[in-house]
């Protein structure tokens, strides 16, 4: 198991940034989903030893997060939410300096920082001073630092805040390459639904500090329900009591849509038998395909 | 076939071990400020009373009994309490960015999810400025009581003066430590470097007004304990056995140094996190 947590809580005051968090993590690529605020970053740390958590315990790579912080984070790369590095220095010291502080040679740091320069796509950037890179590239850099000792395990916190589309899609299939074709396990939190489902093959859903589900995309996906995306005419707020009465849930879309989910076991026909009882008319009825957006609605919203 | 391969390449070197992984740090850090040429300037210019103090050496070597030339342990204390000046200068430009500029762009997130310590990375920033502290004071000291040694025709000075040798490296080390804690605690303090060096310097002058103000109104130099200054001043007398400068006892002004020592460390390691938990 390369991540298993057991009802981990962490406070700050009165605060609880997160509830009994429990985690299994197989390896693979992870998303750690929830709105801002959520716990994410808090998870990340804790899971780094930057926070003591006040109840519960487990283990990352096999060592104790409570006893062997250092063990982690020999074997992890991290990659923080915030706009970072160390001042004074090009890419290639950077990113060399952050590979002696793992522990490398200073002699291999320095081909190594080379190599993930190269990588992530700075490689003729490399001589520029860090503090003159644009947002892009910082994220890249990031990227490079946490990958710079050859990591079991990263964590990737946010890693497309600021970029552009074609940044954002460049970094994305970084991730995606380290996950799939570089054997490195990836946990990328993120509140971006879109890039969670390109990179990652399981997810989590964190929300007020709790876990509401987790497990792989497409098992969740399958597991979710019904989802149909109507347009009527007629009393909307009666459809809508209705529908709520039979346990359905309702969400307005866009150009008069409705976007009902369903209540397990009920099909199609009770959306016309509501409609024909209350003299509605359905003028468009179309089931959606599940989303992961669909999956984390549903979850946010029986919260 | 490519010629060189861009792609990721798993890394299968050695790794150092920890116990030393704070010296990365020092020697970065040292790295850093040996390229900035003002700094060098400052060093070169911090070195000036010593080569003067070599001469004087060597001066009184050959016209012997000359008043104003006496080669004791006064010369040296005199020495060590003059390089104060540049130990300030040099603790300022070298220190008040050491953390600061850390704090200033979230560096301390990169360092700490690295295998290294909290306490890894004060020693780490503290060995900057010990090492370039120790350059004006604990080796021209060391090497001033050399030259003394090698300019006398006999072993004679050096049976009169061997304990000097550790009233240097003490009354040296005690500069070195209390400027390089006190410097890292205001650096911690705030993402400025511009202002953890006001601070700094505040912190000297303000106590040594005060302490003017103090013996103004109270007419006694017992109350000198509250000058950081003074108080290294009155430690340096006691440790080359020279008479007092001030009223006020020598175990008070060690215990001054001490507390603020420790306190200073106490606020480093306290401010240096990874998280910055807002309440």
């Amino acid at each position: 198991m390369v991540i298993d947590l057991e009802n981990i809580t962490v406070e700050f005051g009165k605060h609880k940034a997160l509830d009994g968090v429990s985690m299994q993590f197989s390896g693979g690529s992870m998303g750690l989903l929830g709105p801002n605020g959520a716990g994410k970053s808090t998870l990340l740390k804790a899971l780094l030893g930057f926070i003591n958590p006040h109840a519960g315990g487990g283990k990352v790579l096999g060592f104790d997060i409570r006893g062997q912080q250092l063990a982690i984070r020999q074997r992890v790369g991290y990659m923080p939410e915030n706009d970072c590095h160390i001042p004074g220095m090009n890419a290639v010291s950077f990113v060399s300096y952050a590979g002696q502080l793992t522990g490398m040679k200073p002699k291999d740091a320095m081909q190594r920082a080379h190599e993930i320069l190269f990588y992530v796509g700075l490689g003729e950037a490399r001589y520029r001073n860090v503090e003159t890179y644009s947002t892009g590239m910082k994220q890249r850099i990031k990227l490079a630092q946490a990958l710079v000792h050859d990591p079991e395990l990263v964590f990737l916190d946010e890693p497309t805040n600021g970029l552009d589309p074609k940044g954002r899609i460049e970094m994305l299939e970084l991730i995606r390459d380290i996950s799939n074709a570089k054997g490195i396990h990836v946990i990328l939190s993120s509140h971006l639904l879109p890039d969670v489902e390109w990179v990652c093959g399981e997810v989590m859903v964190i929300h007020k500090g709790r876990r509401l589900t987790s497990g792989r995309i497409e098992d969740l996906k399958r597991d979710a329900r019904a989802v149909f995306e109507c347009r009527i005419k007629g009393d909307v707020d009666t459809f809508r009591e209705q529908l709520s009465l039979l346990g359905c849930q309702c969400q307005d879309g866009q150009d008069g849509l409705i976007r009902v989910f369903m209540v397990d076991g009920l099909a199609s026909r009770c959306l016309l038998q509501v409609a024909r009882d209350h003299n509605i008319q359905i003028r468009h009825l179309v089931p959606l395909k599940q989303s992961l957006e669909d999956v984390f609605l549903q979850v946010i919203g029986e919260s | 076939m490519p010629i060189h391969d861009l792609s990721y390449r798993h890394w299968s070197g050695e790794w150092t071990t920890h116990p030393y992984r704070w010296w990365v740090i020092t020697r970065q850090g040292i790295r850093i400020l040996t390229q900035k040429k003002r700094f060098i300037a400052l060093l070169i210019l911090s070195l000036l009373p010593f080569l003067v103090r070599t001469v004087m050496l060597y001066v009184s070597n050959l016209v012997e009994r000359l008043p104003f030339l006496k080669i004791d342990a006064k010369f040296f204390e005199d020495f060590l309490t003059q390089q104060m000046f540049f130990t300030f200068l040099i603790a300022i430009y070298a220190g008040a960015g050491l953390i600061a500029n850390d704090l200033k762009v979230n560096a301390l997130q990169i360092y700490l999810s690295k295998p290294i310590t909290r306490q890894d990375y004060v020693i780490g920033k503290l060995g900057v400025l010990v090492f370039f502290l120790s350059l004006p004071t604990l080796v021209p000291g060391l090497l001033l009581f050399l030259f003394a040694v090698l300019f006398q025709n006999d072993l004679s000075f050096f049976q009169r003066n061997y304990w000097v040798v550790a009233s240097i490296a003490g009354y040296s080390s005690l500069i070195v430590l209390s400027y390089s804690l006190i410097m890292l605690a205001v650096s911690s303090l705030s993402k400025s470097s511009r202002f953890a060096g006001i601070v700094f310097a505040a912190v000297f002058f303000f106590s040594q007004i005060l302490y003017g103000v103090l013996r103004g109104i109270l007419r006694t130099t017992s109350v000198a304990w509250v000058s950081l200054g003074n108080n290294l001043s009155q430690v340096g007398d006691f440790l080359f056995r020279d008479s007092p400068e001030y009223g006020s006892p020598v175990w008070l002004s060690i215990l001054v140094l001490l507390c603020i020592m420790g306190g200073s460390a106490w606020l480093v390691h306290r401010r240096v996190q990874a998280v910055e938990v807002v309440k």
